[in-house]
């Protein structure tokens, strides 16, 4: 057996013959640990879903989506999302775009309710109108009428009147997409359903989701500035009279506002965690220190390195730390979920850690452990001589 | 030149006086007896020697021409300290085995080395046995042997024979004049008149502490 080998073996009896004669020392750091983690874990939970929640709210309610209406200059072609040379085509690169034309004339419900129509263009070889339903199964088959609608269930043949000439809709729930319009009761129809009288009198209406204020990431680099400012600007130089614009930069503001927070209280709270990790850790350490002083001094009487020895207390307040840590992770998880449900929360809200949140934890106990221990190697200094009679 | 001590200057930290001041000497190989009452700096003597207590002022050499390091004592010395020091929690002869493992001695050698210096200090019988068992003489003598068995070049031997009788000192004596008979060195302290009698024949120099 080599030296290391022997060593190793000795410290690792040693180790569990202190365990078995003291067992309130590894259980004290490892219940400490379980616990602060824990904590540290089911607050970092809440914020996580605290912040999902409200990004899923500003999606659902079309919050996130910048809405631009102006009168149409062009009809819209059939094969394609966006003209080229229309103005927002660049932003196609910088979140979800979505442009539809409102057409002058609504149509009415059975129950003679109107309800605005409009024209959304064709895409793909197969003629179906990709208005973001992939997610539902849900594809609209041109040349049928789509009203979206909460009031009856999806997938019903309904018999709409536009211009008092009847036409068949097929009914469907309304999704995010078109949240931000605000309307409970709309048609979508295909380009080719809107006839002649329909040509003036349209009004573009463009739905734009910048990424990295939804659900979705930011890309790296933003080509275009999608400000309010910029569009208008935009339109008076082309001497266009001034589009209305929805804009939801305050809710976006507010947003980031609160992510930022969300991220001082995290680092607030694993520095805490650190803290308490580090005194607890190195409040036992230092009385494990008196216990093994005598064995750690007479081990470096044969000449092993103190840095060695060292390892060795790190190695057993790592595994205790680390196990802890784990255990106190798929318990916050649990108590989280437990603690949301309980609040009222939606039962498909994930709960999962942010960004980076797990990084946060991990380094704060690991951080803590390995400060705790300084104490240890300022004793592995003392010299051997004045320990040992 | 086994040891050289220049100028060496030593006080422990609570201590009213310094223990050593100004002290040069120089230790030649074989056997050197330090001798003097309890308190006179025998011990602090001895682990300065071999590196375990760093002077505050002047150095101390070995014969390589530097001061003693971690290698030294791993591989050249083996120290038996006054209270002797055995590891808890374990049985003799692992603690016989690690100390040699440290020093680098293969463990077929080693094997056969601890056998060797078990019986002649007439204990093994008791190779197996926890350390917690052991007697006082036992434990001094395996103090000794743990020290033996990484073949040293050098013995620091602190007291070994305080307390014991005279069988056990006898086999202790005989052991220390056969390593130095051998052409191997040992720095004894004792104030065992029986112990520095039975040595102080074969001893090349003699020490007084306080010098």
């Amino acid at each position: 057996m080599s030296a290391v080998a022997s060593i190793t073996r000795y410290q690792a009896r040693e180790l569990a013959i202190r365990w078995r004669a003291q067992p309130a020392s590894p259980l004290a750091r490892w219940f400490l640990t379980f616990a602060l983690a824990a904590a540290a874990g089911v607050l970092l939970l809440g914020f996580a879903a605290a912040e999902t929640s409200r990004r899923v709210e500003l999606r659902r309610l079309g919050l996130d989506t910048i809405v631009v209406q102006a009168p149409a200059t062009s009809l819209l072609p059939e094969n394609a999302v966006l003209p080229p040379d229309h103005w927002a085509a660049p932003l196609e690169t910088q979140g979800d775009l979505l442009l539809l034309q409102q057409l002058p004339e609504p149509a009415y419900t059975p129950w003679s309710d109107p309800m605005p129509v409009f024209v959304a263009p064709l895409r793909g070889q197969h003629a179906e109108i990709d208005v973001g339903l992939a997610d539902n199964n849900f594809r609209v088959l041109t040349p049928s009428a789509t009203w979206f609608t909460r009031t009856l269930p999806p997938g019903r043949r309904v018999r709409l009147t536009r211009r008092n000439l009847p036409f068949t809709a097929v009914t469907a729930t309304p999704t995010e997409n078109f949240s931000a319009l605000g309307l409970d009761d709309f048609v979508l129809v295909a380009p080719p359903a809107a006839d002649e009288a329909d040509a003036k009198g349209r009004l573009d209406v463009i739905l734009f989701r910048p990424w990295g204020h939804g659900l979705t990431p930011a890309p790296a680099v933003r080509s275009q500035d999608m400000t309010p400012s910029a569009v208008r600007r935009l339109f008076a130089a082309e001497g266009q009279p001034p589009p209305a614009i929805r804009d939801p930069a305050p809710y976006r503001a507010a947003l980031d506002l609160f992510t930022r927070s969300q991220s001082r209280w995290r680092t607030g709270m694993a520095l805490l965690l650190c803290l308490c990790v580090l005194l607890a850790f190195a409040s036992i350490g230092m009385l494990e220190e008196r216990q093994t002083r005598y064995t750690q001094a007479l081990l470096r009487s044969f000449g092993v390195p103190g840095g060695a020895l060292w390892a060795v207390s790190l190695v057993e307040n790592l595994l205790l730390a680390n196990t802890a840590l784990l255990a106190a992770l798929l318990a916050s998880r649990l108590a989280a979920r437990i603690v949301l449900e309980l609040a009222g929360a939606s039962p498909g809200l994930p709960v999962a850690f942010g960004d980076h949140a797990l990084l946060w934890l991990a380094c704060a106990v690991n951080f803590g452990v390995v400060l705790s221990l300084m104490p240890l190697a300022r004793a592995l200094r003392r010299p051997v001589g004045v320990v040992l009679p | 030149m086994l040891f050289r001590l220049v100028d060496l200057h030593f006080r422990y930290r609570a201590a009213p006086a310094p223990i050593f001041q100004r002290l040069t000497l120089d230790l030649a190989p074989g056997l050197t007896l330090v001798r003097g009452p309890s308190g006179g700096g025998k011990s602090t003597l001895l682990k300065l020697l071999a590196g375990y207590l760093t002077p505050q002022a002047g150095i101390v050499l070995t014969r390589h021409g530097r001061p003693p390091d971690r290698e030294f004592i791993r591989r050249e010395a083996g120290f038996v300290f006054q209270q002797f020091n055995l590891l808890p929690a374990t049985t003799l002869r692992r603690n016989l085995e690690l100390a040699g493992l440290i020093a680098g001695i293969e463990p077929a050698p080693l094997a056969a080395a601890i056998a060797e210096w078990l019986g002649r200090l007439r204990i093994s019988p008791c190779a197996d046995s926890p350390v917690e068992r052991l007697s006082g003489g036992q434990v001094q003598r395996a103090a000794l042997a743990r020290a033996l068995a990484k073949a040293p070049a050098l013995l620091l031997l602190d007291e070994p024979t305080s307390g014991l009788d005279d069988e056990s000192t006898g086999i202790i004596a005989d052991v220390i004049l056969g390593w130095t008979a051998a052409g191997r060195s040992a720095v004894v302290s004792t104030h065992d008149p029986r112990f520095a009698a039975a040595l102080a024949g074969a001893a090349a120099a003699s020490i007084n502490v306080p010098a």
